[in-house]
Order: structure tokens, then sequence, then C-alpha cells
């Protein structure tokens, strides 16, 4: 809603400065959006919340500006003009779709010239001139709220049905377009045709130009319900949808068709006829409220004689009844269902910042979400790792996602806001490799990156942990220490895995994006939780990317530490020994330290890996594992001849299991 | 006994002794258990009882000497060999060294930080699917299906019908769903709209508290507002509560900080609307309470003078590390 402060204050008793109107009007909740001056007057432009349709018009606001001033509206008054136009109408109305309907036909005398002060208030309200008749509606609607509608009377029948079409009809409105309506479309029709859909726009078959003579003039209240979402469905939404879609007053009807009586005879002198009404009862809407539910609500102390004052001020009718007070409803607040409307309307006059504030004292205890404190130790184990978060959006390209094969029957948008965000992500991978691309192509040479987040599948959703590593060549310095290849990402994720106390394993596995013999699948016992891997060489090709090292773990499978108890240290001195195997390079390495274990008997506390060696004096089917034992018993000092028994043990395993040979 | 020529001989090996090892054996030779110095206290027991005591003294201050000597030229070798190792061992400690200094985004640090600052008031953390149903994301919330309110929100649809929530307010009712009162949750995350530009983007993250019990009224809420303003802006800046609209509280309120070039919007909070308890089978007459929520990308803009929202989605590393 956009208008000029002069016109605002045709309703208001007393100056009030650009400034004080500007504040006023946000403590109302109307709040301001923009406000420009100009000459000797300020344009204001409203951005209204959609509880607020009463405040579409001037008269709205400015009653909203005078009960918080504590001053009267000042409402001109327009008298009926003289019904001497001998013309008949007869009006059907749908009851439940139409609280009231009242038209007036008038014999327009002259062509009519639109003065300066309603151009300004059309250009205000960013209304475009369509022609006199037209003009003078939309003028009015700007000042009461009540939307008219002007029909050329020459074009319609004797009889007005408010009613809904009984099957889907095509018909051309007056924005030139053709619109295809089904049967939830409340119409204006005569006897042979639709002539308007109510509240929304007049049809092109009834319409007014610079040669109509006599109009017949609309001023109805149709009910939200019946036009709400209709406009929208067309593709479009007009002035006098908006109003009835929020609510217009019930009881303007008659005040805005005298006020364009009043305009009609002005500008066009004219002959007017009776004016022909339908209406339904209409029950206003009565609460009962007590102070006390107001206070208790609002922690408040305010007399109930200011409570009555301010309420009348906003027009709600007060009757005190015993303890409480009868309320009964303004027409034009369709916002007001409850008592804790009621409240906000009293809150809202008072000012919010004029409430007191007291402290809470509600401690409530629940336990806390362990899905949540997952995500933030994650984070914080991988920040102190030295990663950089990244957050990328939730959507991403599906066809980069078929790319890398990660295709995991992704769930698609139904209205994306491009093609290239068309998918829910099915992994957090394509981001980090965005993240990657953006920032190489920028300069960036060291990528130590994660991003924590959920990923989709059509059939769940699960948070997800994934990390990406690189350092490019020329970003090594004097000390040569920094290095980016398939352990060093695993290292981090190993120190992850440890700091949440599990132990799972890498085996070897065939995955799309990854490198077949650089990569894994990390198990946790028999459940696979995620993958780590250099990028696959032909993908690095497709993408020009180079070695890049990524891992992605489902957190969702993976649950918080349990708290554990914690052994004293052995205090007698331990045994170690170091065994050099020669064994099949198929042996993993993982599975050959569980059978070394398992035959190493209670005492055997770690087995360390010190040296691996493939090459020359080996055969290439071979590899050479030293492995480092340590032994060591809580209650005693262990001595040489148990060690050897239990190094015995594991020759004669290994042998049987791996045909693992001792090397000298 | 010649003690003068021992001395003599002594001091002269001495003088030729400029190692460790000659030092050594030097020591051995004249301290060891077939020394000199044993030899000469053999020799004592022979000499006349009269001039023993004399003689004797002699001796061993000859020995001390000889001793301190040693030793003090053996320290000053370590001495001097340590002081090489020192000098040798030298390095350039002002070398530079690239390290891997991790980061948070920045969205995630001021999520983090008012949610730890809510956490030590007692809200517990609660979180929900981001894809949602109609019901959750609006109708319990009182948002029904042609509600003028709904333009408010330009949402994401699946083919299915659910939808990515448009806020975080769904937690609301899902969590009051599942506990009873008292209630006192906080709820972070990611909320999607279609919108982009300056100050919009189709993702972003939300931060919404909610706490019902019996008399909880909006004097409380007031409170926990403007204590929160006064702990995250730290130059404590003017408050100021404007009426606003939302489907799920009534009253309903727009929270404002005055900021260099007028007030700028943080957050909107209210009283949780009745049909909202209603729909999660609680009394309004019997419980109340209020919620807040406010866009954790704004308030990191405001901490960081970011003016671009879009920039904490480009991910560009010299941007999102510096949090």
């Amino acid at each position: 809603m956009q208008f000029y402060k002069s016109d605002l204050l045709k309703y208001i008793s007393g100056s009030i400065s650009d400034a004080d109107l500007i504040e006023k009007l946000t403590e109302l909740g109307l709040e301001v959006e923009q406000s420009k001056k100009e000459k000797n007057d300020l344009l204001i432009k409203l951005d209204l919340t959609p509880n607020r349709g009463d405040c579409f018009s001037l008269i709205g606001i400015a009653r909203d500006v005078c009960a918080m001033n504590n001053s009267k509206l000042k409402l001109p008054k327009f008298k009926k003009q003289k019904q001497n136009l001998d013309s008949k109408k007869t009006v059907a109305i749908d009851k439940r779709a139409c609280s009231s309907y009242q038209g007036q036909i008038i014999k327009l005398k002259s062509k009519g010239i639109i003065p300066a002060y309603i151009k300004k208030t059309l250009k205000a309200a960013d209304i475009g001139q369509v022609n006199p008749i037209v003009d003078i509606t939309n003028y009015i609607m700007l000042h009461t709220g009540q939307p008219l509608h002007a029909f050329d009377n020459k074009k319609i029948g004797k009889k007005i049905y408010v009613k809904f079409p009984s099957k889907r009809t095509k018909l051309k409105l007056l924005d030139g377009a053709s619109h295809e309506i089904s049967k939830d479309y409340l119409t204006i029709s005569d006897e042979k045709k639709i002539i308007a859909l109510a509240g929304i726009m007049g049809c092109a078959n009834s319409e007014v130009d610079e040669t109509t003579q006599e109009i017949f003039l609309e001023s109805a209240c149709f009910e939200p319900a019946s036009i709400r979402g209709n406009a929208r469905k067309l593709g479009f939404q007009s002035e006098a949808s908006l109003r009835f879609e929020r609510g217009v007053d019930r009881e303007i009807q008659e005040y805005a068709i005298n006020f364009a009586g009043q305009l009609y005879a002005e500008i066009f002198g004219g002959e007017f006829s009776t004016i022909f009404k339908q209406s339904r009862q209409h029950k206003a809407k009565k609460i009962m409220i007590s102070k006390e539910f107001i206070d208790s609500r609002l922690g408040t102390e305010i007399p109930a004689t200011k409570i009555i004052k301010l309420l009348k001020a906003l027009e709600f009718k007060v009757e005190s009844k015993r303890n409480l007070m009868e309320l009964t409803y303004p027409s034009h607040r369709y916002d007001i269902e409850i008592k804790e409307d009621v409240i906000e309307e009293i809150a809202r006059i008072i000012g919010y910042d004029n409430l007191p504030n007291k402290r809470l004292k509600l401690l409530a205890s629940c336990p806390e979400n362990a899905s949540i404190e997952k995500e933030m130790l994650s984070k914080d184990i991988f920040v102190n790792a030295g990663f950089n978060e990244v957050i990328n959006y939730a959507f991403v390209d599906s066809s980069f996602i078929q790319m890398l094969g990660l295709n995991n029957d992704p769930i698609e948008l139904t209205n994306p806001m491009s093609s290239n965000q068309d998918i829910m992500r099915p992994s957090l991978l394509p981001g980090l490799l965005n993240n990657f691309e953006y920032n190489f192509n920028r300069g960036t040479q060291r990528f130590k990156i994660f991003e924590a987040g959920n990923v989709f599948s059509k059939e769940e959703s699960w948070k997800s942990l994934a990390g990406l590593l690189f350092f490019d060549k020329s970003s090594s310095d004097w000390s040569g220490s920094h290095q980016s290849s398939f352990f060093d990402l695993r290292k981090s994720l190993d120190m992850f895995f440890s700091r949440l106390n599990i132990e799972p394993a890498y085996k070897k596995a065939s995955i799309n994006h990854l490198h077949p013999g650089l990569s894994a699948e990390i198990k946790l016992k028999t459940k696979s939780i995620g993958n780590i891997g250099v990028l696959h060489p032909a993908i690095q090709k497709k993408l020009k990317l180079p070695n890049i090292v990524l891992f992605e773990i489902n957190l969702d499978s993976i649950k918080l530490p349990k708290i554990n108890s914690i052994a004293q240290p052995p205090k007698f001195p331990g045994s170690e020994r170091d065994l050099s195997f020669l064994v099949s390079v198929e042996i993993p390495a993982s599975d050959f330290i569980k059978e070394l274990k398992k035959a190493g008997g209670t005492n055997l506390r770690s087995v360390s890996v010190i040296d691996v060696y493939q090459g020359k004096g080996i055969d290439e089917s071979q590899k050479s594992m030293t492995f480092r034992l340590f032994w060591q018993a809580s209650g005693t000092t262990l001595e040489d001849k148990e060690v050897d028994l239990f190094v015995a043990n594991q020759i004669n395993h290994a042998a049987k299991i791996f045909k693992a040979k001792l090397r000298s | 006994m010649d003690l003068a020529q021992e001395k003599k001989t002594f001091f002269n090996k001495f003088k030729e002794a400029n190692s460790q090892e000659s030092l050594n054996s030097l020591k051995i030779e004249y301290l060891g258990k077939k020394g000199v110095f044993s030899s000469l206290m053999s020799q004592l027991s022979n000499a006349p009882d009269g001039k023993k005591p004399k003689l004797g003294k002699s001796i061993n201050e000859l020995k001390s000497l000889i001793e301190e000597s040693i030793s003090l030229s053996l320290e000053k070798i370590e001495q001097t060999a340590l002081e090489e190792q020192l000098s040798r061992e030298a390095i350039d400690v002002s070398l530079p060294l690239k390290s891997d200094v991790g980061s948070y985004h920045p969205v995630t640090l001021i999520a983090q930080e008012i949610s730890k600052y809510f956490k030590n008031k007692g809200y517990v953390l609660r979180e929900g699917p981001e894809i949602e149903s109609e019901y959750f994301n609006f109708s319990a919330l009182n948002i029904p299906d042609n509600h003028p309110a709904r333009d408010m929100h330009d949402t994401f649809y699946f083919d299915d019908g659910n939808l990515l929530r448009t806020h975080t307010s769904p937690v609301q009712i899902r969590s009051m769903e599942l506990e009873s009162p008292p209630l006192k949750i906080l709820c972070p995350g990611k909320v999607f709209r279609c919108d982009s530009d300056q100050t919009h983007t189709p993702m972003f993250h939300q931060v919404e508290g909610l706490v019902v019990d019996k008399d909880i009224n909006f004097a409380h809420l007031k409170n926990e507002i403007l204590e929160f303003v006064e702990s995250f802006f730290k130059d404590n800046p003017k408050v100021r509560f404007r009426p606003s609209y939302f489907p799920f509280t009534e009253p309903s309120v727009e929270v404002d900080i005055q900021g260099k070039n007028g007030w700028l919007e943080i957050m909107g909070c209210g009283m949780v609307h009745p049909i909202v308890l209603k729909n999660v089978g609680l009394d309004p007459e019997e419980y109340s309470g209020f919620a807040f929520g406010m866009g954790i990308e704004r308030m990191t803009m405001l901490r960081y003078q970011i003016s671009d929202i879009r920039m904490l989605f480009e991910n560009d590393l010299r941007f999102i590390t510096k949090g």
C-alpha cells in the first residue's frame, strides 16, 4: 500500500511530523518500507502483513493511527444522491460466498475530467489511469478499501446473479487474456453470461470505455474463502483480489457507493437509480475476555478502564458483564477471532516497548539430542585437525552426480531455482569438488576442507560427513613435510574414529568415483559406513582435476562414545619383538595383524608395522612385512620363555592361515 | 720421596693433556688404584713416625691440587664440546612454516555461539528433517491452504507433495508432539526458499527457540530477547519491539536493533498461537508459551559486516576461513 501523507491526514485531526508518522506506523505494525519527500508531501510505502487487509485503505490506516494517538477518526459523510433514474435491476446472491451486494445504475451526463487530486492518489498507489469511470472506482478503493466495479449497463442484462458456475467456462477478462475457470470461481453473471469474476476482475464483455453513458456500479462484500487463491491460480493478483482475499469491511459498501455517487455527480453529473441490495444478515462475532487473562498473557497490570478505552478506539463494542468484557469485533477486522488476537491489539496500541519484562525462571530438563552433539563433535575434531569447514547448498546438479557415478536414486525438486540445482544432494562430495575447483582456479594450493550436513535419497535422509585433501606440489615449502596421499587423509579419519572410540576396518572395494587400487570401504563390524580414496583417474581427466583424496561417512551410523573406565597401566616391564614375514601381496596388513593378535595371548599389548617391502630380492607375488610386537603383563614381569612361546605360536598360525614365512 | 719433583713431572704432563682421553689416563696414572698416589701413600708408611703427619699432609695437598686441576680441565673441555654442539645444532628459528589451521564456517561459528548461549540458559537442542510434509511446515502451524501467509514462503516442492521446510518452526510441532511441558528447546537448522539476491539465498539457516509451560507470558519473552541481544551485540544497542504477523504466534512481534544507519531487523517472535497448542494437544487455557526465531546468516552478516549473503555460500577459502 502506497500513499501520500496528505491523503491520510484527511482522516486525522491535528498535525503530525513526517518522522513521527513513520515511527507511529511502524510501532503499529504497519511497516514503512520506503518514504520519500515529494514537493510538500511525503510518499509512504507500507509493507503490510497478510492479516491487516483493513489497512489496504487510507481510512484503515488512519483508524490505527488515531487509536494510538487517542484521537477521533475524521470520517466525512456522504449523502445519498437523489434517486430519480427509473431503471430496474434485480440482484440474487449466493449468500455463503457473498455477504452483501449493492449496485446502482448511474446515467452519466457529460464526459468527465479527472481532477488532479485523484490523479495524485492513483499515482502514489502505482495504479495507472484507465478512464475517468474506472479511475473513480480505484480512487474510492484506495480510500475505503472497498473495491468497486463499474459495468457498462448497456452490455449487461436486467438480472444480476452472484453465483458459482455450473461448469468450466472460458472467458476473456479486462486484462485482455483468456482464461478457463473452474466451478470454484465465484462469478457475477446476468441472464446469459458471466460478466465478472467476483472480487478478481471484470470481463471484457461488459467493459466500460470513453463512450460509456450508463454504468452499473457494484459495491459488494465477497467472503475471503470464496476468493482466496483463485487469482493466483490464474497467474496474477488484482487490487480487488488482494483486498477481498484478506477481507473487506462488511459494512462499508453503502458508504463507498455514496462516496462514489458524490464523485460521479461532481465529475460527470448524473442521474441515479435506487440502490439494488441483497445481503445476508451478518452476525458480528462476540467474545468474552477478562482483564486477568490479558494480564496473565502479557505479564502486565493494565487498568480495565484503559483496556476498554483502547478497544473502543479500535471500534470494538465493549460491554462489561460481571468480571468479564463482552467484545463485539469491528466489521473491518477479519483477523480477529480469538482472545489472543484481542491481546495483541492491546499490546500493539500500548506499544511493546512500553510493556514490562520479567526474568524467566523455568528450567526444563530434557536429554540433549545426540545427533546434534555428534555433528558438533565431528566439526570440532576436523577443525582441530586443520580442516576448513565449508557449507554448500543442499541441491545439486543431477548430471554432475551421474558423471561421478554417485547416483543412488536421488530425489528431484519439482520447482528448482535452476537446472543445475535440480536434485537434493545424495552426497556431500559434489559440493566439495565444486569448492575445490572454485578455489583452485583462484590460486589456492592446499586443501583440507570438510562439510557436515544432510544428504538425501528417495527413501531417507541422513547426516553425512565428508572431507577433501589435496596439496599442490608447488605448495610444499622448505620443510617438505606436507603430503596429501591416501594415507595422509586416512590419518585424519583414524584420529576421528579414535576420538569417537570406534575402530572401523578399511576394506578394499570398488567404488564408482574412486581409484580402485587407492580406495577403501570403511566398515564398522559388517556395516559399511563410508569410503575413502583417490578420485578416479577417469573423473580426474574429465574434470581436469588433480589427484584429490576424498572421504565420506554416514554420521548416523556412528554412535557417540560410551564412557569407559580408565585402566591403570601395567607397572612391570614389557617385552618387545620384531618379526618379518614374507606373505602374498594380496593379504591386507589389517587381516594379518588380527591373526597375530589372536595367536599372541592376552598380554600382547600392541602390534605395529615398522616396514613393508616389495621388490628386489622378493618374488613379485610376495611382500615383506615387519611387525613390532609388545607384550606386557599387569601383575608380573613376563619371562623371555613365555614370550618365545607366543612368538612361536604366531609364526605357526601365520604359516597356517596366510602361508607366511618368517624372514631371517 | 720428592714431592716437588712429582709435582713438576705432573704439571709437565698435564700441560700436554688437551683431550678428554689424555686427562682421564692422567687421572688413572695419578689417582687410580695403582697410581702414583697409591704408591706415595704406601711409601708414607715407611717414613719415620715424626715426619709422617707433615708428609701426609703434603701428599694430600698435592693430591687435591692434581684432582682439582684435572677435573677443572675436564669440565672446561666438556663445556667447549657442548658449546660446539650447541652452535652446530643452531637453526634459523625464523623460517616460515605452512601450517594448516582449521576453521569453522562463519555461519557455524554464529550458530554455535547462539546455541551455546541458550544452552547455558537451560534450552536443549532439537532438530528435525529438512524435507517436511505440508502438515508440519504449514497446517500444524496455523497456515492453512490458500492463506495469504503462504505467499511469504516461496516453497520448494517435491512430486510427492512434500517440501523443503521454509522455516525451523516444524521442529516446534515435532517436539511438542513428543515431549510434554515444561519445554525449553532451541532448534537450529537449514531452511529453504526459492529466492536469491543480495539478502536472500535459496538455502539459509535459522535458529528457533520455544518455551512452553504454565504462566509463560510476553514479559518473559521480552526479557529473554533483551538479554540475548545484550550478550550477542557487544555494544548493547537499543532494541525495538514492533508488531508483526506470523500465523503461529499471537501476538507476533519483530525485533529491531538500532544500527548506524537506522533500525535493523534481527528476529521475529511472539506468544505461541493457541491453535498451534491445540494442534499438539495442549490446552491453551492451561498452557502458554513463546517462540522466537532468527536467521543465522543475518546475524553472521551483522557480526562480520558482510553485505552480500551469497558470499557465505561461495565457499571462497580466503573468505570463509576468516571468521
